[in-house]
């Protein structure tokens, strides 16, 4: 039922664990093998709303598992475009597919440059082995 | 992602850390491990950090038992400073089940609870919580306490002592019962087991062991002697080839390991619990699972027990509340003598002003320990219920908000998400 543990080269990773996945001036969002692992099976997920403002570094939403509960921090400033309504139905898509259909939240960009700031695979990978 | 440490794990009274806040896990993290590492017993931390702003509403330390050393560590470090400051228990190591080799081969995640490494999941909280409601799981609960008292005058000792009274079950039967102290609040809930006339085997929480044994000082610890290994669910005793009726218990083997059976858990589903030597559990674990038992943790302990409303020590019950407040009258025989009886009959008399309730979700939201009620108390467990699939929670509130389908609302984390009282349990198996 779990995914196997990856980090896909095409997307950019946020220290506190969070996956951005560009196109053009939007971002889908999501979290990362290594953070649905440490949380266990997902049950909730509380999504911002469509129209909301995200920031960089900061919550837009949270998810819990049966134990623990998770901010969910933006690893890039925009606006709310679609919350993934499959996951607020049924959260443990995000343990079985976190790069796919357990995506989170797509925003568009208000601050583009900011991706240069994001982590790629390498850098990501160095950190969680660095913790 | 991680903003909070909710529960890492608030079975039992182990350590619970409550922190609010965008950037302090990392930091909540490594408090609870320092404060583990160093044994602390009970660590309550509520605060809430902002970039710009600390604001700390409650802050609380609760470090029970003998205490001889201080942790103090900083939450946050940005504009502001959270620090947490509490006594400790000397350094001391996890104590470990005669089967810790077994759990950490199935890729059990350990975790301290009540001063024991634990097995808390080997898969899914949810995928065991449901195996134990539709076929059969096993837990190790080696770490429970074990008091027993044999001998002349040893019913009545008992029966002056704790609430439950010991005169309605014979030789053979066992009966839920509580300890209380002078003000009527509960030292623990445990189970005795009467052995004969004068012979009792007494099963307690594992974090209240110590408080137990000094309030029945006649009784001796025998805790190390037994491993305990609970079998539920509706197929459980098929699986081991035996039967037992609820609330009896004999000596037989079972898989070929002398065991005390008995008809007792923590589920709300027919089984039994085994106990016997150390040394035969890793045999009487491995045959258990070639029946096909599943191999459950203390995550699916909780969730299994909250379903059916059964208190949990230490967060549902504690020796600041008492059995009327939290329901469990019936487990009181107020016609005889028994250490806070005289308090316990007056609050009957006057009744309590809050009353633990059970309460589901009308909202998706999961509850959690310590959440504000609006209409007066507090959340006391709260979880995710894997049959029901909405958050189900027991928490104290106001007598007059205690009937069923009452509303509440609970503060989850600065969010009003509404509440019903129900009837216990939560969750009943549909009648076939």
């Amino acid at each position: 039922m779990a995914a196997e543990e990856s980090y896909p080269a095409d997307l950019k990773y946020h220290r506190e664990h969070d996956w951005a996945r560009i196109e053009g001036d939007t971002a889908t969002l999501g979290i990362t093998w290594y953070a649905q692992d440490a949380l266990g099976e997902l049950v909730h997920f509380e999504p911002p709303g469509e129209g909301d403002s995200v920031a960089r570094d900061e919550s837009y939403g949270e998810v819990e598992s049966v134990k623990a509960v998770s901010d969910l921090i933006s690893p890039l400033s925009g606006e709310v475009v679609e919350v993934n309504a499959a996951v607020v139905e049924e959260p443990e898509k995000v343990n079985e597919d976190p790069y796919g259909e357990g995506w989170l939240v797509k925003i568009t960009l208000t601050e583009p440059a900011e991706v240069d700031d994001l982590l790629d695979p390498e850098a990501y990978k160095q950190l969680l082995e660095d913790q | 992602m991680v903003g909070r440490v909710y529960e890492e794990r608030a079975l039992r009274t182990h350590v619970l850390v409550l922190v609010e806040g965008n950037r302090d896990a990392g930091a909540a993290g490594r408090v609870v491990a320092l404060a583990v590492e160093l044994g602390a017993l009970d660590l309550v931390v509520r605060g809430r950090c902002r970039d710009a702003l600390v604001h700390v509403p409650e802050q609380r330390l609760d470090l029970g038992y003998a205490l001889d050393g201080r942790v103090h560590s900083a939450l946050y470090n940005g504009h502001g400073h959270l620090s947490v400051t509490g006594r400790i228990a000397a350094v001391q190591t996890l104590r470990r089940t005669p089967l810790f080799e077994r759990h950490a081969a199935l890729g059990a995640r350990l975790v301290p609870f009540a001063g024991w490494e634990m097995p808390v999941q080997y898969t899914s909280i949810v995928d065991e919580h449901r195996a134990v409601r539709t076929s059969a799981g096993v837990f190790d609960v080696s770490h429970m306490g074990q008091l027993s008292l044999r001998g002349r005058g040893a019913h009545e000792y008992l029966q002056s002592r704790l609430s439950n009274d010991l005169d309605r079950i014979g030789a053979g039967q066992a009966q839920y019962t509580l300890l209380t102290n002078e003000r009527g609040g509960i030292t623990d809930d445990l189970i005795a087991y009467r052995r004969g006339d004068d012979d009792y085997l007494l099963v307690v929480n594992a974090a209240n062991v110590e408080p137990d044994h000094a309030a029945l000082d006649e009784t001796e610890d025998v805790s190390s002697e037994w491993a305990l290994l609970a079998v539920q669910g509706p197929e459980a005793l098929e699986r081991l080839g035996t039967d037992i009726e609820p609330f009896t218990f004999r000596e037989d083997d079972v898989l070929d390991v002398r065991c005390l059976v008995a008809g007792t858990g923590y589920t709300g589903e027919r089984g039994c619990e085994l106990g016997c030597s150390p040394d035969d559990a890793p045999s009487l674990w491995d045959a258990i699972l070639e029946r096909g038992v599943v191999p459950c943790g203390l995550g699916a302990r909780d969730t299994l027990r909250l379903e059916v409303c059964y208190p949990l020590h230490g967060n549902d019950i504690s020796p600041e509340r008492t059995p009327i407040e939290a329901g469990l009258g019936w487990a009181c025989a107020l016609d005889k003598e028994f250490t806070g009886v005289d308090a316990l009959r007056r609050q009957k008399e006057e009744g309590p002003d809050e009353k633990l309730v059970a309460f589901v979700m009308e909202e998706k939201a999961i509850p959690r320990q310590g959440m504000k009620i609006a209409e007066g108390g507090e959340v006391t467990s709260g979880s995710l219920s894997p049959m029901l699939n909405v958050g189900i929670g027991l928490g104290y509130v106001p007598a007059e908000r205690a009937a069923p389908e009452t509303p509440l609302s609970i503060d989850v984390r600065g969010r009003a998400k509404a509440a019903r009282v129900v009837k216990k349990p939560i969750y009943r198996r549909e009648e076939s």
